[in-house]
């Protein structure tokens, strides 16, 4: 517990303070929300504003949530490793998993920060939504899903990819395929076998499910409550963090 | 009695290096390393770059597995014997882990807790250890804000935490101005006075003389291990004497020849330079000599040598000829292919 706590305690104040990772974590997404409907939503139908604003608030979010999971901690941990932490770790009575799920609970935590910004800027900037208790009880069990699912990206990426910079861009860069393949494209617009993906992939999946919840199915194109597209989001979520903390404490702690 | 006697040795060895040998991408950097570490003792390892010091050390903080042969710390396998055994040793790597986003105080506390401690043990450690290294003022900076030196002092506390008897630290002086290097060595006598094992690596000579034991390393191997003092006295180097003169002459030249038969004359840019095995009987002798002709030297300095000089004229022997090093004690002598 007290290395768990001490690695989520140093990791979440490094999120904090690094400018870097603040900025294109937070700063991009706010922006996005801010300047995005005046460009796209010009002809929409004033009725229909309000709940457009609160599912592009959604997919801020979630690229929030991405670029801090799978860019942002792959970088952080590329960058410790650059500094010789790891070497320095690996002398001391420390569980690898402890230390890397204390890197992954403060992701979460940053997360839960930045969303909170996210969601009190969308108000500002009109975004309307509906449902009640049970609902964003589901939107934050889908959010769990998808910062699981991001932080294990990162993960595998911090085990695989040495260099801070290469690992960031690396995870910025799925981030962003992701994002524009299953997430910011409406669904009836994009080919078929986009929308088999951004129904099997965990992250645009779930981004989906908590549009559906707050907004209705209007403004997601599909209604995703089955119970395969349910049982996809909850054990690739899972699958993919146990394999991003198997790969991370196995070779990030790789003794040489 | 076997027993017995592994039983005494836990308990008078710290690290035992045993025909340790690794190498990288079917490059050898270690061959048959042997090392024997009494508990208490200041030992510094030195050796050129790429002779393997950090791979050995690495191996003995158990951050790296030897390819083969036996590393035990007190008793215990680093590399196999579990984390719990990683209590009692206190490694500074070479590069600086500390994070520059965290205070010093946030650094040690982060250390402390991975350590295992809670956050009222890990809080009061660190004040302790922040008192000890006297950073207690800068406390509250960002590591980025420090100097090399205040990093270097901070992440050695981080290797001083309850429990740990051994203290290893790879070239925990570069970067480091002389009076931070002094400061430092000072800080570590203190340390090892406490009874801590102290284990440095080097390839600086100055540092090294502050140890009780030095290590030559060269090829992978241990080659030459004695106290400074004893190293020096048995390479036989000499001694130079500078004597800056003006204007030189023959007639000088003649008169420090006649001093000492065992003492060789060299001609500098400035003077002359005495090769002697004993300086502090002859520089007397010399400013006399002086004298009788009318001279009067501008300098007169003695040179002893450095365990760097000692060091190169090991390693040459070994290396370069492959012939026997010099006349050292048998106990002291090291390594397989000597």
């Amino acid at each position: 517990m007290n290395t768990i706590m001490a690695s989520l305690t140093k990791s979440l104040k490094v999120f904090f303070r690094d400018k870097a990772i603040a900025s294109s974590s937070i700063m991009i997404p706010a922006v996005f929300l801010v300047l995005l409907p005046f460009i796209l939503y010009q002809d929409v139908p004033a009725e229909f504003i309000g709940g457009l604003k609160g599912a592009l608030t959604v997919s801020m979010i979630t690229l929030l949530i991405m670029s801090a999971g799978i860019g942002n901690l792959a970088g952080s941990i590329a960058s410790d490793a650059g500094r010789g932490l790891y070497e320095k770790m690996l002398s001391m009575p420390v569980k690898a998993w402890h230390e890397g799920f204390g890197r992954v609970l403060s992701v979460w935590f940053f997360c839960i920060v930045g969303s909170t910004i996210l969601v009190l800027l969308g108000f500002g900037c009109g975004a309307a939504f509906t449902g009640g208790f049970y609902e964003i009880l589901g939107c934050l069990f889908l959010g769990l899903a998808i910062a699981a699912s991001s932080t294990g990206m990162g993960l595998i990426i911090a085990a695989f990819v040495k260099g801070e910079s290469a690992a960031t861009h690396i995870g910025v860069g799925i981030s962003m395929i992701i994002y524009f393949t299953s997430i910011a494209m409406p669904y009836r617009t994009v080919p078929s076998y986009l929308q088999v993906f951004s129904r099997i992939n965990p992250i645009s999946a779930a981004n989906n499910m908590i549009v559906f919840l707050l907004e209705g199915e209007v403004y997601t194109g599909y209604n995703p409550f089955n119970l395969v597209e349910v049982s996809v989001v909850v054990l690739l979520s899972l699958g993919i963090l146990v394999a991003g903390l198997l790969a991370y404490s196995r070779f990030c702690w790789k003794k040489r | 009695m076997h027993m017995q006697k592994l039983m005494d040795e836990q308990q008078t060895v710290a690290i035992a290096v045993d025909n340790v040998c690794k190498s990288y991408d079917s490059e050898e950097v270690l061959c048959g390393a042997n090392l024997r570490i009494p508990v208490g003792v200041f030992y510094a390892l030195m050796g050129p770059n790429g002779s393997g010091k950090s791979t050995l050390v690495s191996i003995i903080a158990g951050t790296s597995s030897p390819d083969s042969g036996v590393v035990e710390v007190f008793g215990a396998n680093p590399t196999d014997d579990g984390i719990e055994t990683k209590r009692f040793m206190g490694y500074v790597p070479q590069e600086n882990f500390s994070s520059p986003h965290l205070t010093g105080r946030e650094n040690l506390v982060f250390f402390a807790r991975l350590f295992g401690l809670s956050k009222s043990e890990a809080e009061a450690e660190t004040k302790r250890l922040l008192d000890m290294m006297e950073l207690s003022d800068h406390a509250e900076k960002r590591v980025s804000d420090y100097s090399g030196g205040m990093r270097k002092k901070l992440e050695v506390a981080t290797a001083l935490l309850p429990g740990v008897r051994i203290l290893v630290l790879d070239e925990p002086n570069t970067g480091l101005d002389p009076s931070a290097r002094k400061d430092f060595l000072d800080f570590l006598k203190q340390i090892n006075e406490t009874g801590t094992t102290i284990l440095l690596v080097t390839h600086i000579g100055e540092d090294a003389e502050a140890a009780s034991l030095v290590g030559f390393m060269n090829c992978g191997q241990i080659v030459l291990e004695d106290s400074p003092g004893k190293l020096k006295k048995a390479s036989k180097l000499q001694n130079t004497i500078f004597i800056d003169i003006h204007p030189k002459s023959d007639q000088v030249a003649i008169a420090l020849a006649a001093l000492d038969d065992d003492c060789a004359v060299l001609e500098t840019p400035d003077g002359f330079k005495m090769l002697c095995s004993h300086p502090e009987d002859i520089v007397h002798q010399i400013v006399l000599a002086l004298k009788r002709i009318g001279c009067t030297a501008t300098r007169i300095e003695t040179v002893t040598p450095s365990l760097e000089d000692v060091f190169f004229a090991a390693t040459r022997y070994t290396a370069e000829d492959e012939i026997a090093l010099p006349e050292l004690p048998l106990d002291s002598q090291r390594g397989a292919s000597i």
